[in-house]
């Protein structure tokens, strides 16, 4: 029984090895970094990523968030960028939100679906929501009225108005489908109200690279 | 003395070898009805193979083969058996290792996750089949109530527009048919006595084990549709759309690690008819191996 305990032991000790040495991918809960929410648009130099991080060592204990940006001409490379750019990795499991432009949704949605396959710890009940006038980051940034967390209010809000069914709710998983399935794909659309905070603003139909925009539900309802 | 395995405990592993599968199912209206007809074609097999237990009055495979065969003969068809098995445990150790490698353990080399699940499988095994039997039994109803809790909590996600392909035809899966094959290794473990006839309980496991699968394969294509087809695992992603805050964000962990564990009683399983046939093939060698009675 020694023995075999002893065994087990260094088989531990040789892949833990084995795991550090070949590609990093064993990290230590404060090596990750867990996003609430995306935003992704396109620029010149290709696509624009806004990632809205939650830092939890604040004095009183609440979570707040802090946004950067990483510029890139695909997304897996973004996502590589970012996990460079901070010496940890970005870890998606908390995050339910990305915001994309309506750009990126007629040029790239099925290649922003790969690159959230691709990650494990993307959830596939991650939703996609999108905007129709601004900036998908001035969105995303938009302080929320209760003071929380501007991409956890965001998605609450998804969240809530899904459950009742009074907006489009597009979780990767039923992206995936219609886009299998040729269907169109519907979104929601989020917009600024007159006091600078995110808001319900209609729903968009995706379908053959054309976007369409609908009002309802939504800001001007 | 012969070992006792009561026919409620041999239901249960009928039931976890086929769940093991519940991994790896792909998600198609063609791989429900297919494993509605493969279910149905493993009862009849088991159900025919009791009747050939009966007929001839033997407890299990290896009085039969002992008893109607040449020694020469036995020992080919165990040797046969022998090699099905290491192929079996192969089979196991390799996809349930390519899974862990993708979803939970990236970091990790696959060998490690093979070499664990062998360990688990032979210490298990080694004990024979009446230990693995009996520990197969409360296992099956903790890998069905959790299978069954997760099917639950993920009828709300499930799509009603997926339900007419289900009736849009039939076509036959070949790939997933032969899986059921398998069955016939943990079928050479069964017993058939007079006093305790098995039929019930084989035909509760076996519908059992392949209504899982069913319930499984089908879950998956109502919730992920056509979207399926890009995930290397939809059975698995399927039950991980369902969440409760921070609290229950991973589902699917749950739900993989109930049928992994299935996974390791049909490696112990297939270790425990490996040791019986090897006993068969090597007679010799064990007789001097044993050691003299102290009185």
């Amino acid at each position: 029984m020694k023995r075999l305990l002893a065994l087990i032991f260094g088989l531990l000790l040789i892949a833990c090895c084995y795991a550090n040495r070949d590609n990093g991918m064993v990290q230590d809960a404060a090596q990750l970094l867990p996003v609430s929410a995306l935003a992704v648009s396109t620029c010149p130099e290709g696509y624009l990523m806004t990632i809205e991080s939650i830092q939890q060592d604040s004095l009183d204990g609440d979570a707040a968030p802090a946004y950067f940006s990483v510029k890139g001409t695909d997304f897996s490379t973004m996502f590589e960028q970012a996990d460079s750019l901070l010496a940890s990795r970005l870890y998606l499991s908390h995050a339910q939100v990305i915001l994309a432009s309506k750009e990126v949704l007629q040029q790239a949605l099925p290649a922003l679906a790969d690159s959230l396959l691709a990650r494990p710890d993307a959830r596939l009940t991650l939703r996609i929501a999108t905007v129709e006038q601004g900036d998908v980051a001035d969105v995303l940034c938009a302080e929320s009225i209760d003071g929380s967390v501007p991409g956890m209010a965001l998605a609450e809000l998804l969240d809530q108005r899904a459950a009742d069914g009074t907006f489009a709710d597009a979780p990767l998983f039923r992206i995936l489908d219609w886009q299998q399935s040729n269907q169109p794909v519907a979104l929601p659309v989020l917009g600024l109200t007159e006091d600078g905070y995110a808001a319900p603003a209609g729903s968009a139909l995706l379908q053959n690279g054309e976007i369409q925009f609908l009002s309802g539900g939504g800001l001007d309802a | 003395m012969r070992d006792t395995i009561f026919p409620r405990w041999q239901g249960a592993f009928l039931a976890i070898f086929l769940l093991a599968d519940g991994l790896y199912l792909p998600a198609a209206p063609q791989a429900v009805h297919n494993l509605l007809l493969g279910g149905l074609l493993a009862l009849l097999v088991s159900m025919l193979w009791l009747k050939i237990l009966s007929n001839a009055q033997q407890r299990d495979f290896e009085s039969l083969c002992q008893n109607h065969l040449p020694a020469w003969a036995c020992r080919l068809l165990f040797a046969l058996v022998a090699a099905a098995c290491i192929a079996g445990v192969w089979y196991s150790l390799q996809r349930l290792s390519a899974f862990w490698k993708q979803t939970a353990f990236m970091g990790f080399p696959r060998w490690f996750g093979a070499l664990i699940l062998l360990f688990l499988g032979w210490r298990a095994g080694r004990r024979g089949r009446t230990a693995v039997s009996m520990w197969a039994y409360p296992m099956l109803f903790f890998t069905g109530a959790v299978i069954l809790l997760s099917l639950l909590v993920t009828v709300p996600d499930c799509a009603p527009e997926h339900l007419p392909a289900l009736f849009e035809g039939f076509t036959i899966m070949p790939s997933l048919l032969c899986r059921y094959l398998w069955l016939l290794l943990p079928l050479i473990l069964c017993t058939q006595d007079k006093e305790t006839p098995n039929l019930r309980a084989y035909s509760i496991g076996v519908l059992s084990g392949s209504l899982g699968l069913v319930l499984i394969a089908l879950r998956a294509w109502l919730v992920l549709g056509a979207g399926a087809s890009q995930l290397p695992y939809p059975a698995f992603s399927a039950a991980g759309v369902f969440s409760v805050g921070d609290f229950l964000q991973r589902g699917e962990v749950i739900f993989g690690c109930a049928l992994a564990l299935c996974e390791a009683v049909r490696v112990a399983l297939l270790i425990t008819l490996l040791y019986s046939a090897c006993r068969i093939v090597f007679p010799k060698q064990n007789a001097k191996q044993q050691k003299p009675c102290q009185t």
